[in-house]
């Protein structure tokens, strides 16, 4: 029911947008704006589908997590109230 | 390069009041409450010093790369891969970003205000007015916070006044107790989201139409942001007491909702939450900008109006996407301090750095 | 007496001499009378109120008169015209003879025709132009050009009292829907000669005389020469009131405020004048246009500068406040009954909740009802005999709320809502912004409806965002709220005494000079 939702959205999003880019002639634009909407769209439908997309902030912990041991070490940094 | 969109230095400094006080009013105080525990405001109090170092940072890059953007300085300093690899990561941290903040709206209408509304319409509803200003563009986004400013200074005051008389100085001692360790931790915090958060600004550097005055504007900005928002720690913790305002979700809503004036005056919380939508409304369409100019910048685009349903879309599923639940959401707290300096500070020291091996003084450049 | 003077207009339109596309170049007068006459009679078709009157000048010349009964006044031309064309013969006759065409017609034009204006035409479309607007069209037999006199005559409403602006303490005199009138108005009140008139002709059928006034040296050339340009690309077939224009030459399509100002009071034109605005006047109507209007110009009252300082502050707050009002209480009705009922005392709170016990529809729907309900009555009470009129609209509004009240259908509360926001929505002193406001009431009660106050604090960012994108005539339309100019804040929301308000407005003006005398020199001190 959702995904109707979703599709229509798109669709509708592309009737706006395309004609004018199209008759611009604006073929990089026009590109990325189908990625970042096909993109867009294949999230929201995988998040409505349960289809146990990877998280990004899961990736940026695991980036930054670790600068965060190193800066606390180094500094000596420490919490009062623990999490 | 000729830039038709033109804002004056007063609305950039109002742009980066909007910014510091943002979503930290309503999220900030948890953070360094947890780590500093009843000197969080000595932590506020640091953070504004450091955040003054970090805008004299970001202001001295600014007026370095005098009429470019942020990306495309870093493009000309480090060359087309790596300045090209340092744009993606600043897209990527600038649309995450927006994300969270959408997400924090969410989070907060969910859990406080209208528990039975489902968290997709609310942030769509939300993504739809920012994409709205977004689509009208930079001048749009300037002219509205001023023309909605003197209603938050109107709000502010009426919300500090009035939780004056409910200050318990006891809730402050003892000062120190633990030391000085947990106090720089909370600083990390008080440091990151109010003032290394203000790298966005870089982009909008190019559009300011006296560029002299940046720094003058930026400090001015920045500096009224962090004490508003060093105000508001102090003000958690005096009034709720450490344990209060670390256990809080949204420690500056429980201060609104004890404001009690008479009879009447009571549960008038909405003001805050009218405080807080504004600050992050203005601050999420200024991060969505950014994402698009950024965008535009990256792939050499002609105009990014065309972008903006589309990444729409996108930022909706994101937010969604970024956390399951609350909780997990909470635990970004730990790191994403570093995630903006990296970012913000860390970046601008690369540039300048490198620009000044590579070609000489710290002074202005023009062309090059 | 003043001149009217076009500016240029694309020749492709200035066709044939019926206005017909079909013929490139504007026709010529014949030198013979008759067939001058015949294709008078051609064009238009033998309509009966056009009168061709043959006469005989002196020297045995051939001609006629033309002119429109009804718009030419007859008094003007059988004294000035007739009388004198036909009289003179008897001195004169003997200096006469023999004379060429080009004499007698310069005869005609210095000592004969004795009416004010005088123009030669040479083309069909003009003649017929200066006929139909009441001159009279002399020919005469063997000359290719014609003569019109003014004779402009037809019944007026003269200038009489405003019905939809009127004020407590000012004049009352409204313009009326002859232009010639409408500008005499204005120039009674301002009487520089910096005070410029043009006029062009706008609408393919009507030929509406349409012109602009301005301050030269104070209105900003660039807009004004903005103006021009609009007006010029109107291409149309008709323009019958200041509405068409409006239309025509405004900013953007897409918004329901209104960015151009009308008014029907010559001293609320002539203020706006003053300031550097352009006041455009469309013939046919007393509604004078004034351009660039920012969202300020529309709550001024022209009263605010007739009474004392303070009062007029207050009233302004008054109005914004009215504003706020209108706009937002029914959706802050809805939202905080629906999503917040917290916010309220509890004693509100109680009598409420009783009083929407037994209503079936929940307050959403209720306000929707309720306010669909109130402007059907209003644009019914519009259109009602005016015995009835005012008499439905508001007290039909209370009796059918009282009934619905008792009959269960809506809440006591809605009816005090609905009404207040109606009355409110009259503070307006400009009609089209309150229209405007009408208009996004409904979609904010939408959005409280379903968000409850996020809603309502979003619409209003919305809103916002929009009204900062406008621009009129390349004047932000928020000016001067945002981009902030302190110095305006003088008469935005307050009204400052005059003698405090010294300069004129700097983005409407082209130098932004001063109005007077700084206040030192000017305020009023009492005698020691």
């Amino acid at each position: 029911m959702a995904i109707v939702g979703i599709a229509a959205i798109a669709a509708c999003i592309c009737v706006l947008e395309v004609p004018r880019m199209w008759r611009s002639r604006q073929w990089k634009e026009l590109g990325l704006f189908g990625f970042l909407l096909a993109l867009g769209t294949g999230i929201s439908v995988g998040i409505d589908l349960d289809a146990g997309l990877p998280n990004p902030m899961d990736w940026l912990a695991a980036i930054f997590r670790p600068i965060e041991n190193l800066a606390e070490t180094t500094f000596g940094l420490r919490r009062v109230n623990e999490g | 390069m000729k830039n038709l969109v033109l804002i004056n230095g007063r609305q950039f400094a109002l742009l980066a009041i909007y910014i510091t006080i943002g979503d930290t009013i309503l999220i900030l105080p948890a953070v360094p409450a947890q780590a500093a525990g009843r000197d969080a405001w000595i932590s506020a109090l640091l953070g504004i010093v450091f955040g003054i170092g970090v805008v004299l940072l970001y202001s001295t890059v600014g007026k370095r790369n005098a009429g470019r953007t942020f990306v495309d300085y870093a493009e000309t300093v480090l060359g087309r891969w790596l300045g090209g690899a340092v744009a993606c990561a600043f897209l990527g941290y600038i649309f995450l970003s927006s994300a969270a903040h959408v997400r924090e709206i969410g989070d907060f209408m969910t859990t406080q205000m209208m528990p039975e509304t489902p968290i997709h319409a609310i942030h769509i509803f939300y993504a739809a007015v920012v994409l709205l200003a977004v689509y009208l563009g930079l001048e749009c986004i300037a002219r509205t916070s001023e023309f909605f400013f003197p209603v938050l200074i109107l709000f502010l005051i009426v919300f500090v006044l009035f939780l004056v008389p409910s200050i318990e100085t006891s809730n402050l001692l003892p000062v120190m107790e633990n030391g000085l360790g947990p106090v720089m931790q909370g600083a990390v915090s008080t440091t990151a989201y109010p003032f290394a958060e203000l790298s966005v600004l870089l982009m909008v550097i190019p559009h300011v139409k006296n560029s002299g005055a940046i720094r003058g504007s930026f400090l001015k900005g920045a500096l009224f942001g962090g004490v508003v928002i060093a105000l508001i720690i102090f003000l958690s913790i005096s009034i709720l007491g450490q344990d209060l305002a670390a256990r809080n979700m949204y420690p500056s809503y429980a201060l609104a909702k004890k404001i009690d004036v008479g009879q009447f005056l009571q549960r008038i919380e909405v003001i805050l939450a009218f405080m807080w939508l504004l600050t992050s409304f203005i601050k999420t369409s200024l991060y969505f900008y950014v994402f698009h100019m950024t965008l535009a910048h990256l792939f050499r685009l002609q105009q990014y109006r065309s972008m903006v349903l589309p990444s729409g879309v996108l930022l909706v599923a994101m937010s969604v996407l970024i956390s399951p639940n609350i909780n997990h959401f909470q635990q970004m707290n730990d790191y994403w301090p570093y995630m903006d300096l990296t970012l913000g500070v860390g970046t601008s020291l690369l540039l300048l750095a490198v620009g000044f091996i590579r070609g000489g003084s710290l002074s202005p450049k023009q062309g090059t | 007496m003043s001149r009217m003077r076009s500016w240029k207009r694309s020749s492709a339109r200035q066709a044939g001499l019926d206005g017909n596309d079909a013929e490139e170049t504007p026709r010529p007068l014949s030198a013979s009378l008759e067939d001058n006459l015949d294709t008078i009679r051609e064009v238009l078709g033998g309509s009966d109120d056009i009168v061709i009157r043959p006469i005989r000048l002196s020297g045995g010349v051939a001609a006629a008169i033309v002119f429109t009964e009804g718009l030419a006044n007859e008094q003007l031309i059988a004294g000035f015209i007739l009388d004198r064309a036909m009289s003179d013969d008897a001195d004169q006759e003997h200096e006469r003879t023999g004379r060429g065409a080009q004499e007698v017609v310069s005869e005609l034009e210095r000592h004969i025709l004795a009416v004010g204006e005088l123009e030669f035409l040479h083309v069909f479309k003009s003649l017929f132009h200066a006929l139909l607007s009441g001159n009279t069209i002399v020919l005469m037999d063997g000359l290719d050009h014609a003569i019109a006199a003014g004779t402009k005559g037809w019944k007026d409403r003269g200038v009489s009292e405003t019905s939809t602006e009127s004020v407590i303490r000012g004049p009352r005199e409204a313009f009326s829907e002859t232009i010639r009138t409408n500008t005499a108005l204005i120039r009674r009140r301002i009487k520089s000669p910096r005070l410029r008139l043009e006029t062009s002709r706008i609408g393919r059928e009507t030929q509406t005389d349409v012109s602009i006034m301005y301050m030269q040296g104070i209105a900003s050339d660039k807009i004004v020469e903005e103006v021009r340009k609009r007006l010029d690309n109107i291409d149309i077939d008709g323009i019958l009131e200041s509405g068409y224009i409006e239309e025509l030459i405004q900013d953007e399509t897409y918004t329901p405020f209104p960015t151009v100002y009308n008014s029907e009071r010559p001293d609320v034109i002539a203020a706006e004048l003053l300031e550097g605005k352009i006041a455009i006047l469309v013939d046919g109507t007393p509604f004078v246009l004034i351009v660039p209007a920012v969202f300020v110009s529309f709550l001024h009252a022209a009263e605010d500068y007739y009474h004392r300082a303070d009062i007029s502050t207050l009233i302004r707050l008054l109005r914004y406040v009215g504003i706020l009002i209108a706009l937002y209480f029914p959706s802050l009705y809805v939202a905080i009954t629906t999503f917040h009922q917290e916010m309220l005392p509890t004693q509100l709170l109680i009598s409420l909740a009783a009083q929407r016990e037994g209503i079936p529809f929940p307050a959403f729907i209720e306000a929707i009802m309720m306010e669909a309900a109130f402007e059907i009555l209003r644009e019914a009470g519009l259109r009602m005999p005016r015995t009835i009129g005012p008499a439905v609209s508001i007290v039909g509004t209370l009796v059918i709320g009282q009934a619905a009240v008792e009959a269960g259908i809506i809440s006591a509360a809605m009816v005090i809502v609905v009404s207040t926001t109606a009355i409110s929505s009259f503070v307006f002193p400009a009609y089209s912004m309150a229209n405007a406001i009408r208009m996004l009431r409904f979609p904010l009660m939408g959005l409280a409806a379903s968000f409850g106050l996020f809603g309502i604090i979003l619409g209003s960012f919305a809103i916002v965002l929009h009204l900062t994108s406008l621009r009129t005539f390349g004047v932000p339309y928020l000016t001067p709220f945002a981009p902030m100019n302190l110095g305006e804040q003088k008469d935005a929301i307050f009204r400052l005494p005059h003698w405090m308000m010294t300069r004129r407005p700097s983005l409407l003006t082209g130098s932004g000079g001063k109005r007077q005398q700084p206040a030192k020199a000017a305020k009023p001190k009492p005698d020691k």
